[in-house]
């Protein structure tokens, strides 16, 4: 009786990732809340009549009973709570869904527990979509998630000198994993140059809440220039680039020259 | 972990366990088991397997007008003059054998081989989109049905197709009815599939 039940577990999770495995079957990969970074499988989920579909669907938020299997656990049940909603519509968004989703994959470890990385992505998908642009709230969620998992940045004071930074061009120091004065970059053979309005945002982004953060227009810009640091940050601490983030590109350019 | 340890398999078959995993819904037991079953088996069947393989490889190409698997180029549905002309965007070649079976199209295909997902670092320019525009542009058609599955990266490819096809003044529908949500098009059944196609709606 205890066996039986020590063999089954539930779990909320958000779905990260799907691949196909076997003739019907699909292996996905689970962020829960209880058992952090997880893979499963999913038997018989490409079947249309698979009650599991919608559940494994990208994004999906879901709650699933598992059972432990001898490699790796297999759903038994699943029902879908809820997944973002218009991700079709616009290829961009899509991308910033799976940008947010991959990062999170990444700077996880499997046997680690995150609630915290949890609620801060379920409540960033949530939000995708409500604001006019998403990209405010892309970049708050970059900031954020990587201080829940431990790679905060100070925006405020040197890492080198440990002085307050002055309103003044600074850097971020790749090797460093920090902002560094104009006096302290030169110890850093990677060092970022960020504009006194780049930085402002980014103290913005790492004090505020999710919606006054999301609901702050900067001039393109700087936008761009957020993105390019935080893009930088992310592929030296996960020492590879984002695959999501790629795509999103080539999506600008195509979408550009399609005009759509 | 293969179940195959050097040592204690031979060496060839030790390797021929390891190609056969390879293939996708093999994991390392049911490797062992078929290698096993080859190596027991007569060396005509093993030769006729062997020369299988090599004849797909070698006499199998991309029709370039629609990208479907073929023995000609173009393939014998682009060739066919009877067939209507409509075009039935899919994601895998695969989709190209259900959809024809349920004979509810009499139209061409255009084989997409994938569909947009950028967590899987799949944007646009990976697949035969650009090729799809340009075929529209010049056969023309009375309508393209975009019967990529219905999941998020099929449902994505079929919205961005559709904003790409409208300027060009042609008719785009998308199957829909019947198929529940999440599963691959390869395995809905032939009456269902057939319904589908039949109760399209325009987009
Ligand atoms: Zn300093
Ligand atoms: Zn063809």
């Amino acid at each position: 009786m205890t066996a039986e039940r020590d063999r089954n577990y539930r779990v909320e999770a958000i779905v990260l990732g799907r691949r196909d495995f076997g003739e019907t079957d699909r292996i996905v990969t689970l962020f829960s809340r209880e058992s952090g970074k997880i893979s499963v499988i999913a038997k018989g989920a490409r079947k249309p009549t698979a009650r599991s579909g919608p559940a494994t669907e990208y994004f999906a938020r879901s709650r699933f009973m598992l059972a432990r299997g001898r490699d790796l656990d297999v759903v038994t049940s699943a029902e879908l709570l809820d997944r973002p909603t218009n991700l079709e519509s616009s290829l961009a968004r899509l991308a910033h869904a799976s940008h947010m989703v991959e990062l999170t994959g990444k700077l996880v470890q499997e046997g680690e527990v995150y609630p915290a990385v949890y609620d801060l992505l379920h409540l960033s998908l949530r939000h995708l979509g409500v604001a006019e642009d998403d990209l405010p709230l892309v970049r708050w969620f970059e900031v954020n998630v990587l201080t829940a998992v431990g790679y905060q940045l100070d925006f405020w004071s040197c890492a080198g000198c440990q002085r307050e930074l002055g309103a003044e061009p600074n850097f971020l120091g790749l090797r460093t994993g920090g902002m560094l004065c104009p006096g302290c970059r030169t110890g850093d053979g990677q060092a970022m140059q960020i504009s006194v309005n780049a930085q402002k945002y980014l103290r913005l982004l790492s004090r505020e809440g999710i919606r006054s953060a999301s609901s702050v227009r900067i001039s393109p810009a700087v936008a761009s220039e957020v993105e390019r640091v935080m893009a930088a940050y992310t592929s030296s601490v996960l020492e590879r680039d984002l695959t999501s983030l790629r795509v999103l590109r080539e999506i600008r350019e195509q979408t550009g020259s399609y005009s759509v | 972990m293969s179940s195959a340890r050097p040592g204690v398999t031979a060496r060839p078959v030790a390797n021929l366990v390891e190609e056969l995993s390879k293939l996708p819904g093999i994991g390392p037991k049911t490797a062992t088991r078929l290698a096993y079953h080859i190596l027991r088996d007569s060396r005509q069947n093993a030769a006729q397997l062997a020369e299988a393989i090599l004849d797909v490889k070698d006499r199998i190409v991309l029709c370039s007008v629609c990208f479907n698997f073929s023995e000609q180029n173009p393939c014998p549905v682009c060739s066919d003059p009877t067939r209507e002309a409509a075009i039935c965007v899919v994601e895998e070649p695969l989709d190209v054998q259900a959809l024809d079976r349920t004979g509810q199209f009499r139209g061409r295909y255009h084989v997409l081989h994938g569909a947009i997902s950028p967590i899987d670092g799949i944007g646009p320019g990976r697949l035969k989109i650009a090729e799809l525009i340009e075929r529209v542009k010049e056969e023309k058609p009375n309508e393209v049905i975009l019967a990529t599955n219905l999941d998020i990266p099929g449902d994505a490819t079929a919205t961005y197709l559709h904003r790409l096809l409208v300027p060009l003044g042609v008719t785009v529908s998308r199957p829909a009815t019947g198929l529940p949500a999440g599963g691959d098009l390869e395995y809905a059944d032939e009456v269902t599939l057939g319904r589908a196609l039949s109760g399209r709606r325009v987009l």
